[in-house]
């Protein structure tokens, strides 16, 4: 019969996928598992794969880094997967890779800033990577990477980078900023020390999703900072709790919906705050007002 | 009384008093700073006073509510912690991979004297070079000479507090005047770690800093209870059990039951909650001085009542005695991020949507009776059925 080939075909065929499935499903993968980003062999010459990649999610993440797991759930952590490499010079030397996969860019970018080492150095890996004597952070895209040196008395700062750059090149996502940022492309700013914080920025429960950096106007440092996916009730709220937290308050408005503030915070001094439509964004930790106006004007533009 | 001055404490009350200590030692000019602090001063009495209990045998005297540094990413809040009275802050090698020792270094900075500073070595770190570098590596992000406890971090058995190697770093740090007092750290077989401490010969450490909380098993308790009385300082920390908000529950406030409820117990000496805010640290520093009351266990009962219809242990239990090998720990997990505190749906869905069809609540739809169980009384069946309307 015609038939009966097709058949015996369309039969093993069903039994190869039937055996495929089962073998997917009984190895306990399942897809976003994010092992497919983890290294196979080695990270780097010289430092082979110990035993099985592990991976957490938010019930898990403190059973490997306790109760620091509460930093990343307000930056919309959801999986981890880490590896060990081993190094085939140094026993007992190894380096420990973390890939966080948080909410977005911008979460991402918040994770990495958390942890970015004042004295560490810059690198061009990612979006961003901060080298230290035993540590690497990057990120790219909504990734946040940590490496880390162990088990060794010695530094490898090649090492690091070497596996930084082996696992970037299996991130996902371009190696750019998040767009938030952008406001921030200008010679005031100081580069790398924007942060951005989810919730209670600067201290205050009031204040969620802004961004923090540092910035030298009129040869005077000082901080700035500015809400981000801010709608114009939103702002407004902020602003009036400011103003009800600051002594000393002067306030003009500035065109149909916005206000200027100047004032003494309770926390960090003198503050100047600009409101305008959806916009706020404000200064604090100066020495003199000059010249700050109109960068937080430019800010909100 | 003192609790009702507690309650009508106004957030205005509250700004200006921390404005004072902070304005005046930090930022305002000194006729800036004085006219703050008399019109902070009418109302100073109004902010509870700091409540202090000695840590075993350190002799330290230490408020009652201490800060937990870990998760505050501006060093003003902990200045204006200080500036109130606190007086031990908390924190790790490990936080932030050694940052947040800086971000205390900032609040500390001027003021060390009127702080205990409470760090840990690394988790991993276990032979005398590693400890000693942790230490050093601590003082110098810390910017100080000394550490008044420095704890080995996340023990989780016996074997860590008996090994002379560390002992005899920390036995050298001592003399050198860099560490004043040696404890350790565990939220995991906490009441073998504490009964350890207690049965070591030499009482080598003595500190326990320790997960404790109103779920707490009565072996912790007794443990704590043992250890206390052996002169070990208890320092309480994950007080607030958390992982769960609390913002659709209502009007259940039940934080500063669950630090109240701690606090009683006068075998802990302290707690540690973590304060990113100042909201928070309002909340937590008005617990000092607050007897724990009838009220209280209301509300903590109430918690409880809220979160069980969500709080699976995820422990799979329940899967063996379910025919169609549906993986309901993982639907559990995905309703939970639907319907617990995290009230995330598109996580929830995506959490679901990682199960293989097999698995998921939708094979319940064959069967007439739910043959599994859980061992915490959770309604199994209920649960598939809300996560196959919810999730599917």
């Amino acid at each position: 019969m015609s038939t009966q080939p097709f058949k015996k075909y369309s039969l093993s065929s069903l039994l190869l996928a039937l055996t495929l499935l089962l073998t997917a499903a009984g190895n306990g993968r399942a897809v976003g598992d994010m092992e497919e980003l983890i290294p196979p062999g080695s990270c780097g010459a010289g430092w082979k794969i110990e035993g099985k990649p592990l991976f957490y999610n938010r019930e898990t993440l403190s059973d490997r880094i306790n109760g620091e797991a509460e930093l990343y759930f307000p930056y919309g952590f959801d999986r981890m997967a880490a590896a060990r490499y081993a190094s085939e010079k140094n026993p007992g030397a190894g380096i420990d890779v973390e890939i966080y996969r948080m909410g977005s860019l911008l979460d991402a970018l918040g994770m990495y800033a958390n942890y970015r080492q004042q004295r560490g150095q810059a690198l061009a890996i990612g979006a961003a990577a901060n080298l230290s004597p035993f540590q690497l952070f990057l990120y790219q895209g909504r990734h946040f990477i940590h490496i880390q040196l162990t088990g060794a008395t010695d530094a490898d700062a090649d090492a690091l980078a070497a596996c930084g750059a082996t696992v970037a090149a299996r991130l996902p996502g371009a190696k750019n900023g998040p767009p938030e940022l952008s406001v921030l492309d200008r010679p005031e700013v100081i580069k790398g020390t924007e942060r951005y914080l989810p919730q209670s920025l600067l201290g205050y429960d009031f204040l969620n999703k802004g961004v923090v950096a540092d910035a030298v106007v009129a040869g005077g440092n000082l901080q700035l900072f500015y809400l981000v996916a801010a709608t114009d009730k939103t702002t407004a709220a902020a602003f009036d709790r400011f103003r009800s937290l600051v002594s000393q308050a002067k306030v003009e408005p500035v065109g149909k919906n916005g206000a200027f503030l100047e004032g003494v915070d309770p926390l960090y001094g003198p503050i100047v705050l600009i409101r305008q439509g959806s916009c706020l964004a404000g200064a604090l930790k100066f020495s003199g007002k000059k010249g700050i106006r109109a960068l937080l004007e430019s800010v909100c533009r | 009384m003192e609790f009702s001055k507690q309650k009508t404490m106004n957030r205005r009350t509250f700004i200006k008093a921390g404005m004072v200590g902070t304005a005046t030692t930090m930022i305002a000019p000194p006729a800036l700073a004085e006219a703050l602090r008399k019109m902070a001063e009418a109302e100073q009495s109004a902010f509870p006073k700091p409540v202090y209990r000695t840590l075993g045998r350190t002799g330290l005297k230490i408020t009652t509510v201490g800060f937990g540094a870990m998760l505050t990413p501006e060093p003003e809040v902990i200045r204006i912690a200080i500036d109130q009275g606190l007086n031990y802050i908390d924190t790790a090698r490990k936080y932030m991979a050694g940052k947040n020792e800086e971000i205390v270094a900032k609040a500390i900075k001027e003021v060390r004297h009127k702080v205990f500073i409470a760090t840990k070595t690394l988790p991993e770190s276990k032979t005398k070079a590693e400890i000693i570098r942790d230490v050093e590596t601590s003082l110098k992000a810390l910017g100080t000479d000394h550490i008044d406890v420095i704890q080995l971090h996340h023990l989780t058995d016996r074997e860590r507090i008996f090994r002379a190697d560390t002992r005899e770093a920390l036995t050298l740090l001592k003399k050198q005047g860099k560490v004043r007092f040696c404890g350790v750290t565990t939220h995991k077989n906490e009441a073998e770690v504490l009964n350890a401490l207690v049965d070591d010969p030499d009482r080598f450490f003595d500190t326990c800093l320790v997960k404790y909380n109103f779920k707490a098993e009565q072996t912790v308790s007794d443990a704590i209870a043992r250890a206390a009385t052996a002169g070990i300082g208890v320092i309480a920390m994950k007080t607030q059990v958390g992982g769960y908000d609390v913002k659709g529950l209502g009007k259940i406030t039940p934080h500063q039951a669950a630090l109240k409820w701690v606090l009683r117990n006068p075998h802990v000496t302290a707690a540690i909650p973590g304060m990113k805010d100042l909201a928070q640290f309002r909340e937590d520093i008005a617990v000092m001085g607050m007897p724990y009351t009838y009220a209280d266990t209301r509300r903590l009962d109430h918690y409880a009542e809220a979160i069980a219809p969500f709080y699976c242990h995820f422990c799979g239990s329940c899967e063996t005695g379910c025919p169609r090998g549906v993986e309901i720990s993982t639907v559990n997990r995905a309703l939970m991020y639907a319907e617990g505190g995290y009230r995330d749906l598109a996580l929830a869905r995506a959490t679901y949507a990682e199960l293989p069809p097999r698995a998921t609540a939708a094979a319940c739809v064959d069967c007439a009776e739910c043959a599994a169980r859980c061992v915490n009384g959770l309604d199994i069946a209920a649960k598939m059925d809300r996560a196959r309307m919810a999730l599917a």
